[in-house]
């Protein structure tokens, strides 16, 4: 895991919280996520590094296409951090919008200054992002391992340099965008976790068509577990802008500073 | 004589930062700012004086174990001179490139060669080139045949080479050859003189009309036996550790012109809404490979040795390069390819779209990613 | 290549406004303006009229329920039909008439012809194809499904899969290897088994879209004539190639309109949304509409081909991955334009699973997600995927070397 090296969490440590969160995020039980994460001792690993427990929450979210609401729950930390407001989840709406949601589930519509909203929103995309990441891999995984055992004209489908193309193009940029989400987490900057978030989006798209078509007609039915990644990635992708919006947004922003940011310093 | 040692700086960012004082500061150094090469030639002469300023000031030698007449430091301070020379619109010598990519290897496989001849090429007295495709060897690189014959107490060379970089500029190649039978075993790296009989060097010209590579005809030039790098039989081990650098630590130096050249860009050229997507999605693949080769210098720079996984630096340059030129080409409008005053401009775009060919073809990249990073099967 | 059409094709044309003046509702909006219901019944009636009119197989001889007319003329009735929104034919005839009627008429004895060809004019059959099996899709000549001679009949046994439509077929046109010691691509039969047939189960397959659109088709030992093998026993893979060459090759033409209908829809969506002035959209509506002008040229040329050889050629393999790959880039477009809005199911579902949605259709996003999940991200994969067509274009069109130890046929 390479992008781990950037975290005082070590090794084991990742590892073995890497398969606590499969294990909660793909578990049957209806409790809500916060309080099964409670369970693992999440507390005390958010402290230690929120960067890196945030990401791997949301990459294995994207992973096992785990359908647990951790978004909103993170938000309204984020929120309450930056306001010192509680509530147990938030989205966010147009700009200068939230909702809060409180234990209960009723809802609040709020308004909130430029710089706290543009602040969620970063946060969001950064999140998103993660998630993202998590699929790209996975879908890319899961494509490999089907062309080793899919056999035609005698062989397995996977020694076509076609396919071989395919899925090595998306793991380079599966492995750039990991970078990004990795850095986004470090330095915070709303910059980044956008630049992230557009690296992440086009990055699971390019991911899901090119594993759709290592399937063949089988990455079409229900039953197979790829549909439903695809179809996670268009929704997560048009959260806080799909990637073809923040590449215009992060190109006009470019244009109109005419400085070019160096994310990431040695 | 500078006064420069590794321990002087905490971080290469302090060093970074020294280096841009003294470059800002440096009235010799400002000579240098914002050079625009008439020709490769122009370039090779002109910046040799550059070259030997920072080598004298010492600042190029951090970075080099001191035991080849570096100052110490691990390779991370070079990623960040190249860092600092690009943000500041210092051209980077071109023999800086050759070195990155040949120097690593002889500190590991000829110690000897670097202790007597990096200071030399570090300060641009000595330049370098590498031989290794030939005409009918360029991917498949195992099948060359320039032959490496014994001559008395050394070896004498045989054969053609052909996309030498910067061949005729150089004084002498690092040079893959073969000392015995068919394949892999049978290659062995040296080191040979250009400037001697045996050896002839033609430039070629590329598509921008620059001498971009040159053909070297091999008839009996001569090659000391001490001029062998590593042993005999080892060159390919020898041309696979090099493979790290010239893939890897190779991204680190490109992304920083990559983003100096967006910036260029954008005050070049007035602010166009239509070219706002491209310009987003170059600088996005250059932020993603920046980041990943800064991973890379670093596992450089802790001594891990890299695996096939090199190749995905050089999947996301290519990316990141091709899409960087075509902005920049899109953004100046017909100026790149019309003006006079950016053929130095224009001349770097042209080299940029052999990115998928030079240091193995993106082909060959993403089937080594395919089956020895994913372990995809094999025919 | 001549773009005008010559004389007797306008007057034809004429012809064909009439009729669709005549016969179409008169607030006709299009099969798209309907709900999924609607359009069922209203598909079946039309379908009848059409055959009334005989402006079904309109290249067919006389006697076999067709007016005799040349492809020229069928692209005339296409572009007519488009342009009045009316459909040229049910969904399910896309089998029927495009691959099972043409390959009748080539192959066909005169019995078989005479037994089948009413049926699949008048609409009261409606033939699948059932070739792909779980273990032969791109290498469809791997297939295992076996027929083996009882008197005068076959037995079959073995497993076909992802057959479109399945369970709305009368029947089934299938290739068996009939002779299982010849060579792969020999040794293989083209038979049609009319449906329902005791040894025979269709099950439904969802697709991701959780529409019935496919089948898994079983077959235990059952029992087909062997009268009704098409072209000589043994032979099938050259009989199921012709046909091959039909499904890629004559909607070479007829495709691009509807292309052009659907980008149509696109262009409102922009207006609708208020994305119309915004540049980088335009830049990618103007892409499309480049995309598709390329694809009625190319359509013309390879009619123009077809009109003159008689057959279709490699090239059809250019305009099989020229459409696939730009119907993906078009509906991805449609979805941008939806925007966060598309992440809301709404509106009417799609009524086909190939190609564009019908006309007339709202800009809903059920339309566009459907269109985009399942009938334009499939569009590289069926009819022959992205690979074999390039591998097609690289050997055939450009000679270059065949690829390294890949059996052909
Ligand atoms: C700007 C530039 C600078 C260079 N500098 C140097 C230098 O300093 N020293 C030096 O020794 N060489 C240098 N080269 C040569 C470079 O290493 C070769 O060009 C490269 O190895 C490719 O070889 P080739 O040009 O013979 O192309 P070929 O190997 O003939 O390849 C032609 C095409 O076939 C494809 N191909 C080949 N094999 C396969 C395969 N197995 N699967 C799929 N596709 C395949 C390739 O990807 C490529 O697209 C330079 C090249 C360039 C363009
Ligand atoms: C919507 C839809 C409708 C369909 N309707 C019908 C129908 O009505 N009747 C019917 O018989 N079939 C139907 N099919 C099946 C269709 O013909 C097959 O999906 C197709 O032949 C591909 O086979 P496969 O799905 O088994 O994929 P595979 O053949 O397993 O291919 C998987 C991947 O491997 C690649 N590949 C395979 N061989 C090579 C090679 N030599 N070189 C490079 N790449 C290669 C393919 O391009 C693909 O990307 C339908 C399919 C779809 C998606």
């Amino acid at each position: 895991m390479r992008n781990d090296t950037r975290t005082t969490l070590d090794p084991d440590m990742i590892d073995m919280l890497r398969s606590s969160l499969r294990h909660v995020l793909t578990d049957e039980s209806t409790r809500p996520l916060a309080d099964r994460l409670a369970d693992l001792g999440w507390k005390e690993v958010v402290d230690t590094d929120p960067a890196t427990a945030l990401r791997t929450l949301f990459e294995i979210k994207g992973d096992t296409l785990s359908g647990a609401d951790a978004l909103g729950p993170s938000l309204a930390s984020k929120y309450s951090e930056l306001t010192g407001a509680s509530s147990a989840s938030v989205s966010i709406g147009r700009p200068g919008h939230l909702t809060l949601v409180d234990g209960s589930g009723a809802e609040n519509e709020v308004s909130v200054d430029e710089a706290t909203w543009a602040a969620l929103q970063a946060h969001g995309r950064w999140l998103v992002a993660c998630e993202l990441v998590g699929i790209g891999r996975h879908v890319i995984a899961s494509a490999v391992e089907y062309t080793k055992d899919r056999v035609q004209y005698g062989k397995p489908i996977g020694v076509f340099q076609a396919l071989q193309h395919r899925l090595a193009s998306a793991h380079a940029m599966v492995v750039g965008a990991g970078h990004l989400i990795t850095e986004a987490g470090l330095d915070g900057d709303p910059w980044t976790a956008t630049v992230a978030k557009c690296m992440a989006g086009q990055t699971a798209e390019f991911a899901c068509t090119q594993a759709q078509q290592c399937y063949g007609a089988i990455g079409f039915t229900f039953e197979h577990e790829f549909p439903a990644y695809l179809r996670r990635t268009y929704t997560l992708d048009r959260m806080f802008g799909d990637w073809r919006t923040l590449e215009h947004e992060i190109g006009s922003r470019l244009q109109a500073t005419r400085l070019v940011p160096r994310i990431g310093s040695l | 004589m500078s006064a420069l040692a590794a321990d002087t700086f905490a971080t290469p960012a302090d060093y970074a930062a020294a280096l841009a004082d003294f470059l800002a500061s440096d009235p010799r150094a400002q000579t240098y700012v914002g050079y625009r090469a008439p020709s490769l030639e122009h370039a090779a002469e002109h910046l040799r004086g550059f070259q030997a300023l920072i080598f004298d000031e010492g600042w190029s030698r951090l970075g080099w174990p001191e035991s080849a007449g570096g100052l110490g430091g691990d390779p991370r301070f070079r990623a960040a001179m190249f860092q600092t020379l690009w943000d500041l619109d210092f051209q980077i010598p071109e023999p800086f490139t050759t070195l990155e990519i040949l120097v690593p290897v002889l500190l590991v496989f000829a110690p000897h060669l670097a202790d007597e001849l990096l200071p030399g090429l570090l300060r641009g007295d000595d330049t370098w080139a590498q031989a290794f495709s030939e005409p009918d060897a360029g991917s498949d690189l195992a099948s060359l045949r320039t032959r490496l014959e014994p001559d008395g107490d050394g070896f004498r060379l045989y054969g053609q080479k052909v996309w030498s970089t910067f061949g005729h500029l150089s004084r002498r190649s690092v040079l893959l050859a073969r000392s015995g039978g068919p394949g892999h075993k049978g290659l062995t790296m040296v080191l040979v003189d250009l400037d001697q009989d045996g050896a002839d060097v033609r430039p070629i010209r590329a598509q921008d009309g620059e001498n971009h590579f040159s053909e070297i005809f091999l008839d009996g030039a001569y090659v000391p036996r001490e001029r062998v790098i590593g042993e005999l039989g080892q060159g390919w081990a020898v041309a696979m550790y090099m493979l790290q650098w010239e893939r890897g630590a190779w991204g680190w130096l490109q992304q920083g012109r990559f983003h100096k050249r967006l910036e260029q860009m954008l005050a070049w050229a007035p602010t166009d809404e239509r070219h706002s997507a491209s310009i987003g999605h170059a600088y996005t693949l250059a932020a993603a490979l920046r980041l990943h080769t800064r991973d890379t210098v670093e596992r450089l720079a802790r001594e891990e040795s890299l695996g096939p996984e090199v190749s995905i630096d050089k999947l996301l340059l290519i990316d990141a390069e091709t899409a960087t030129w075509n902005t920049v080409r899109e953004h100046l409008g017909g100026r790149l390819e019309t003006d006079p005053d950016f053929h130095w401009l224009f001349s770097e775009y042209m080299f940029s779209r052999a990115a998928p060919i030079y240091g193995g073809s993106l082909e060959i990249q993403r089937t080594l990613v395919a089956q020895r990073v994913l372990g995809m099967p094999r025919d | 290549m001549d773009l005008r059409f010559p004389d007797e094709a306008e007057a034809w044309r004429a012809e064909v406004r009439s009729f669709l003046a005549a016969n179409l509702p008169a607030d006709w909006r299009g099969l798209g303006a309907l709900d999924r219901d609607e359009a069922e019944i209203f598909s079946n009636a039309w379908r009848r009229t059409l055959a009334e009119h005989r402006m079904i197989g309109v290249t067919w001889p006389v006697e076999y329920g067709g007016r005799g007319l040349t492809k020229l003329h069928q692209v005339v009735l296409a572009q007519e039909f488009a342009l009045a929104g009316a459909p040229i034919y049910r969904i399910a005839d896309t089998t029927n008439i495009k691959m099972l009627g043409n390959t009748l008429l080539a192959w066909g004895t005169e019995e078989q012809k005479a037994r089948y060809m009413p049926g699949i004019v008048s609409g009261d059959a409606t033939w699948v194809q059932g070739y792909s099996e779980p273990e032969a899709g791109s290498d469809l000549a791997g297939l295992k499904l076996r027929a083996e001679r009882d008197g005068d009949d076959w037995v079959l046994n073995g497993q076909k899969i992802w057959t479109s439509r399945g369970m709305d077929g009368t029947g089934v046109f299938t290739l068996a290897r009939t002779d299982p010691n010849a060579s792969k691509h020999r040794g293989i039969s083209f038979i049609l088994c009319e449906l329902p047939n005791p040894g025979i189960e269709v099950r439904p397959i969802r697709t991701l879209t959780g529409d019935d659109e496919f089948c898994e088709v079983f077959y235990t030992d059952a029992r087909v004539p062997v009268a009704n093998t098409i072209g000589p026993i043994d032979e099938g893979w050259k009989v199921a190639n012709s046909l091959l060459g039909l499904e890629r090759g004559e909607e070479a033409a007829t495709n691009p309109i509807f292309f052009r209908a659907e980008l149509d829809r696109i262009v409102q969506l922009a207006r609708d949304v208020g994305r119309a002035d915004d540049p980088v959209i335009r830049d990618r509506l103007a892409w499309c509409h480049t995309k598709v002008e390329i694809m009625r040229i190319l359509g013309y040329r390879i009619l123009t081909q077809v009109l003159r050889d008689g057959r279709i050629g490699p090239e059809a393999s250019i305009s099989k991955l020229y459409w696939s790959e730009y119907h993906q880039v078009a509906t991805e477009l449609a979805i941008d334009l939806l925007g966060a809005q598309a992440m809301v199911r709404e509106g009417r579902k799609p009524f086909k699973h190939f190609r564009a949605d019908e006309p007339g259709a709202a800009n809903s996003t059920n339309s566009w997600i459907d269109v985009l999940l399942m009938n334009a991200r499939s569009g590289t994969v069926y009819a022959g995927t992205s690979q074999v067509q390039r591998n097609i274009i690289a050997e055939n069109i450009l000679d270059l070397p065949k690829e390294p130890r890949l059996e052909r046929p």
